[in-house]
């Protein structure tokens, strides 16, 4: 189960957008402005953003812009009515994973939800199996592994801290160096800060 | 004439497209959209979208049925119904026929009051209600079950 | 055979007239009564029935047979779609002519079976189009969607003139096919020059055809 939000001005579409990814058994909550998302986004970022471009205040390429500057890591699908490839394209260059146009049908959502999330959470499953290589010491495999996701998700924080996880036993300052990239994308990396943490605690002794 | 179709799926909703927002569209759009299926609702005037319901959740076009480019608008091609309800027979079928010839929809039903053409535009694939036969039939089982002496 | 003209005012009584002329049975079926009791007057030979043509209960009255000509003019592409569809279906007609009047709709009709259709906003767009591309320009195989193919002329001034076909800076999706050069075909190869008078063929995706000719003519 995913956590969805939905923003559009118009109710109907936020029902319908509801409707079909309660239905896939996601949980979905929804706003009718970009500043209201925003708020409940800093609190708790989504694992999925559907947004409309036209919003009343704020409109949706400037929250994407801020979801953008913020190194938010979930993945944005926009739905909107525009079909200005002007529009698309410079939606597209602030990172967002797909465009839907409407009138939607509900595979068009439900297509567009799995390639965006499931990619991040491809990502999520190589993390595991990297890390059980690091475990069971087999680091060629795990290097391997890593190299490829630097190029499959560049803008992602994970790959820097596998490297550092990686790197941790034989080189504790490339180790720092990834784990401060990793912390870079994302400030609010748990895993990467502690293990930040941990170096530095380790060079003091 | 039933549409159990409607509500076979279950894991996900159908995409509908209506042609026609007066009373029998706006209520089927009504309906339809509060069983989870994605709806579009087409009419030429913009008026005409007054009659849905606060609850309808689904999509408005003003657009003339009679024109390709407003099929198109409204993604006719991935329906997997399409409704044609226009007051008017020949829109109906018009835009029934192009649905389910040129964008082969799966199913395709249109709303003709003349019962003189169902047959030969049931030879395309497409399922037409004929209120004046429907209601021809109901008075005939009212009656049957009144008198009952036809032979 | 008769000719049964279906709707359609001023279209309906020039055509019937030239029609009677040359010695046709002609029928125009029309709704408005109004219009129909001009239409008597002014076509003695012809038979007016009123009526809605796109009904079949309508036209059943009228003794239709498969080796007559049947002819949809209303301005509704949905009346003449369902009278030209009854005419080939229920009549036998082979090919019922419709006119359409949004040109999107004509590969529609095709689709149902009306394969002839006429568009005057085609026909009046395309008119309009040559001449907005200059008189020196000819559309060799008119309204064919794929591809289209100019003969250009060149003039003193064409900006094309002194160049050599390598320097042209027309789209990738164009070429130039021939020169005819004093009514003789020159296959043009890289090298070769354009010269004042020369009727260039060209080919081309119809959507680059402006920036075709605007760098072979200039401003078009």
């Amino acid at each position: 189960m995913a956590k969805i939000y939905v923003i559009d001005d118009e109710s109907s579409i936020r029902r319908l957008i509801k409707m079909i990814m309660e239905e896939q058994k996601h949980e979905v909550t929804t706003f009718a402005t970009a500043e209201e998302g925003l708020k409940v986004i800093e609190k708790e970022p989504p694992d999925l953003l559907f947004t409309d471009l036209g919003l009343p205040e704020m409109n949706g390429l400037e929250l994407i812009k801020i979801v953008e500057e913020r190194l938010y890591s979930f993945p944005i699908v926009v739905v909107s009515e525009i079909t200005i490839a002007e529009a698309i394209i410079e939606a597209f260059k602030h990172g967002i994973c797909d465009f839907i146009t409407k009138p939607f049908t509900p595979t068009e959502i439900i297509e567009s939800f799995e390639k965006c999330y499931m990619s991040t959470d491809t990502l999520l499953k190589k993390k595991k199996e990297v890390i059980s290589f690091v475990e069971a010491g087999k680091n060629l495999q795990a290097s391997k592994l890593v190299s490829r996701l630097f190029a499959n998700f560049p803008n992602s924080p994970v790959p820097h801290y596998l490297f550092a996880l990686l790197a941790f036993s034989w080189n504790k300052e490339l180790a720092k160096r990834h784990l401060k990239a990793a912390l870079a994308l994302d400030p609010d990396y748990k895993e990467a800060r502690e293990l930040l943490i941990k170096i530095d605690s380790g060079d003091e002794n | 004439m039933t549409m159990p179709v409607l509500n076979k799926k279950k894991s996900k909703g159908l995409y509908i497209v209506i042609f026609g927002c007066g009373r029998l569209g706006s209520g089927i759009a009504n309906w339809l959209s509060s069983k989870g299926n994605s709806v579009v609702v087409v009419d030429r005037r913009e008026e005409a979208f007054s009659s849905l319901s606060f609850e309808f959740t689904g999509f408005t076009i003003i657009g003339d049925a009679t024109e390709l480019d407003t099929l198109e608008t409204a993604k006719v091609e991935k329906a997997d119904v399409v409704l044609a309800l226009t007051p008017d027979d020949n829109t109906n079928i018009m835009t029934a026929l192009i649905s389910k010839e040129y964008f082969e929809v799966p199913r395709v039903i249109a709303r003709v009051y003349d019962p003189n053409n169902i047959d030969m535009f049931s030879e395309f694939g497409v399922e037409i209600i004929c209120p004046t036969l429907l209601a021809v039939k109901e008075i005939q089982n009212t009656l049957g079950f009144i008198g009952g002496d036809e032979g | 055979m008769k000719v049964f003209l279906i709707g359609g005012r001023n279209i309906a009584y020039h055509l019937a007239r030239r029609l009677l002329n040359k010695g046709y049975q002609v029928v125009l079926v029309n709704k408005d009564e109004k219009l129909n009791e001009g239409l008597a007057k002014r076509l003695k030979k012809a038979i007016i029935i009123t009526g809605d043509g796109s009904k079949r209960h309508v036209l059943e009255q009228l003794e239709i047979t498969s080796k007559d000509l049947f002819v949809a003019l209303t301005p509704n592409d949905q009346d003449n779609l369902v009278a030209s569809l009854i005419a080939k279906r229920v009549f036998g007609i082979e090919n019922p002519l419709a006119l359409i009047n949004d040109p999107d709709n004509e590969a529609a009709f095709k689709k149902l079976g009306i394969g002839t259709t006429v568009s005057p906003t085609n026909i009046l767009a395309q008119a309009i189009e040559e001449r907005i591309f200059k008189e020196q320009i000819t559309n060799l195989i008119p309204s064919f969607e794929q591809i289209a193919v100019f003969q250009i002329e060149m003039e003193e001034q064409s900006p094309a003139v002194g160049k050599r076909v390598m320097e042209l800076a027309i789209p990738r999706e164009s070429v130039i096919g021939a020169i005819i050069r004093a009514g003789e075909a020159i296959i043009p190869r890289g090298d070769t020059i354009i010269k004042s008078g020369d009727k260039l063929i060209v080919l081309s995706k119809p959507t680059v055809q402006s920036s075709v000719f605007e760098s072979l003519l200039g401003e078009v």
